[in-house]
């Protein structure tokens, strides 16, 4: 195989052979991921719905008006929060919000920073 | 000894003297490719090392990718006939060993799986179709190639053409793969053409897919994809596995790679040990692995084999490989188009010649510019990483009937 028509003519066939196979290995893996979809439909159980009540107390209100300025904004972005991590739900309520004093050593708030860093 | 004569000598030792003009134009070349990495930000996570080692490998008498020699000698102890390296040779030599024995683009892949997230794609199984079709790049640059043998004193050997069609599935670590175990000597300038490309898809694909589509086709708002099951992310990477590599062993340890970084990151959320493996190999790993390959890969690029026609026909065809795969994503993803009744938007189809994310990112705005409020990057994130899958299968198929 060393003149150019007969070159081009196995480059045909591997053309061919290439096309098909990369199609045919695609669309098999397509129909398998239809499969792998029944699957996990199966496996899937409906997730109970619950309804957390969040404690009123009365320090809150007072902590959260002299430290916040900007409070319908934080309100807000802690409310989606909480609805987005507990799967939304039109019954929840945020009556209070109050903010607890950690009691995590530096040294450890500094370790928590350099992973969240790294994630991103 | 003269004054004169042992300044002579010394003068004879320095690299100056010994430099031949192809050694100058190359550093030239690794001096525009570094410019081009660093204002120009043409991939330089990657250009930057292949233009460093460029340079590094063009220094005349530095012999960084010396052989080591040996000498053979009877052993006195046991009279038999043994092996003495008496040159333990270059530096980048060495290095070389993992892109000549396929060492460095698997565990590369190991990296890009443990990044990708295939969610998408097994949200929208038929996207894999566009990842599919979009190889067709690959196999015109390689009959295009092998064209090229009409005319006289251009020839390309079949393992040469299947080296350069491979530029077309936009993947480096794939092209290298598959480059060093058919065609080494063409190493440098696929690479180089490879990754430029990958740098130049957002100029390259617009023209092309606004060609191809209609503005309606692109105004298309595709469904909201659904939410992928925790078990199908586990079951995916094993299932790809063990599909390719039993029907294409040759694409094992690429695919292979690919899909066990991808279980790392998805077991990594079941078991949390698995974290550390898993951040390993998307980072470390990955980086020592990147400058070893990009270093060595810059290094294959000698003058007297760079500086030549051939050179120019590769980038040429890797230009057209990368139009024609992309091409021919946008015309299939029509044809999806039309089959489930304007479901889908074309341009995701582009996205299936890999090059992830850059090619997706493409899709998404040149969907934008039609229709403020579509967003297709999820979308075409699905043909983008079946891109890579594709690509993979195709070097497999070229390496199992290509290697003559």
């Amino acid at each position: 195989m060393t003149t150019a028509p007969e070159m081009l003519k196995y480059g045909l066939i591997v053309t061919l052979v290439g096309m098909g196979i990369v199609f045919l290995v695609l669309i098999g893996l397509s129909y398998m991921l239809d499969g792998l979809k029944l699957v996990s439909k199966k496996g899937n159980v409906e997730k109970k719905s619950e309804v957390v009540e969040l404690e009123n107390s009365k320090e809150s209100a007072t902590i959260a008006d002299v430290s916040m300025e900007d409070e319908g904004e934080l309100i807000a972005a802690i409310s989606a929060a909480l609805a987005s991590y507990m799967g939304s739900n039109n019954k929840l309520v945020v009556k209070s919000i109050r903010r607890v004093e950690g009691n995590t050593p530096a040294w450890a708030k500094v370790a928590r920073q350099e992973q969240m860093l790294n994630r991103l | 000894m003269s004054l004169t004569k042992s300044i002579v000598d010394f003068l004879l030792t320095m690299g100056f003297s010994a430099m031949t003009w192809q050694e100058g134009v190359m550093l030239v070349v690794s001096l525009v490719l570094i410019y081009l990495a660093l204002v120009r930000g043409f991939e330089p996570l990657l250009l930057l090392p292949i233009a460093f080692g460029m340079l590094l490998a063009n220094l005349p008498l530095a012999g960084l990718n010396a052989e080591p020699i040996y000498k053979i000698m009877i052993d006195p102890a046991t009279g038999e006939h043994v092996h003495k390296m008496t040159d333990a040779g270059g530096l980048l030599y060495w290095l070389y060993r993992g892109v000549k024995l396929g060492i460095y683009p698997p565990l590369i892949f190991l990296g890009v799986g443990a990044m990708t997230d295939f969610g998408p794609l097994i949200a929208n199984p038929r996207s894999i179709l566009l990842g599919a079709a979009a190889q067709f790049g690959i196999f015109t640059t390689f009959l295009g190639a092998l064209a090229l043998n009409f005319v006289p004193g251009l020839g390309f050997s079949i393992p040469e053409a299947a080296s350069i069609g491979i530029i077309g599935g936009a993947d480096g670590p794939t092209a290298i793969y598959l480059t060093a175990k058919l065609a080494p000597h063409l190493l440098g300038p696929i690479a180089v053409a490879a990754y430029s490309y990958m740098a130049l898809v957002p100029l390259i694909q617009p023209p092309i897919m606004k060609a191809l589509t209609t503005k309606a086709e692109r105004e298309i708002v595709m469904e909201q994809l659904r939410p992928v099951s925790k078990l199908e992310r586990i079951i995916f990477p094993i299932l790809v596995t063990l599909v390719v590599s039993l029907v294409l062993p040759a694409a094992a340890a690429l695919i292979g790679m690919l899909m066990f970084g991808n279980l790392l990151r998805e077991a990594a959320s079941m078991q949390s040990t698995l974290h550390r493996l898993m951040k390993t190999s998307e980072g470390e790993l990955m980086n020592i692995v990147v400058i070893f390959l990009g270093v060595t890969v810059g290094a294959t690029a000698n003058g007297e084999l760079f500086l030549s026609p051939r050179t120019l026909a590769i980038v040429a065809l890797g230009l057209a490989a990368f139009s024609i795969g992309t091409a021919a994503g946008v015309l299939f993803g029509k044809l999806m188009c039309k089959m489930t009744g304007g479901k889908v938007n074309p341009l995701i189809g582009s996205a299936g010649v890999s090059a992830v994310p850059m090619a997706a990112r493409v899709s998404q705005k040149v969907g934008q510019e039609a229709n403020p409020s579509n967003f297709l990057l999820m979308h075409a994130m699905g043909p983008n990483v079946a891109g890579v899958i594709g690509s993979a299968v195709a070097a497999g198929v070229l390496l199992s009937m290509c290697n003559l």
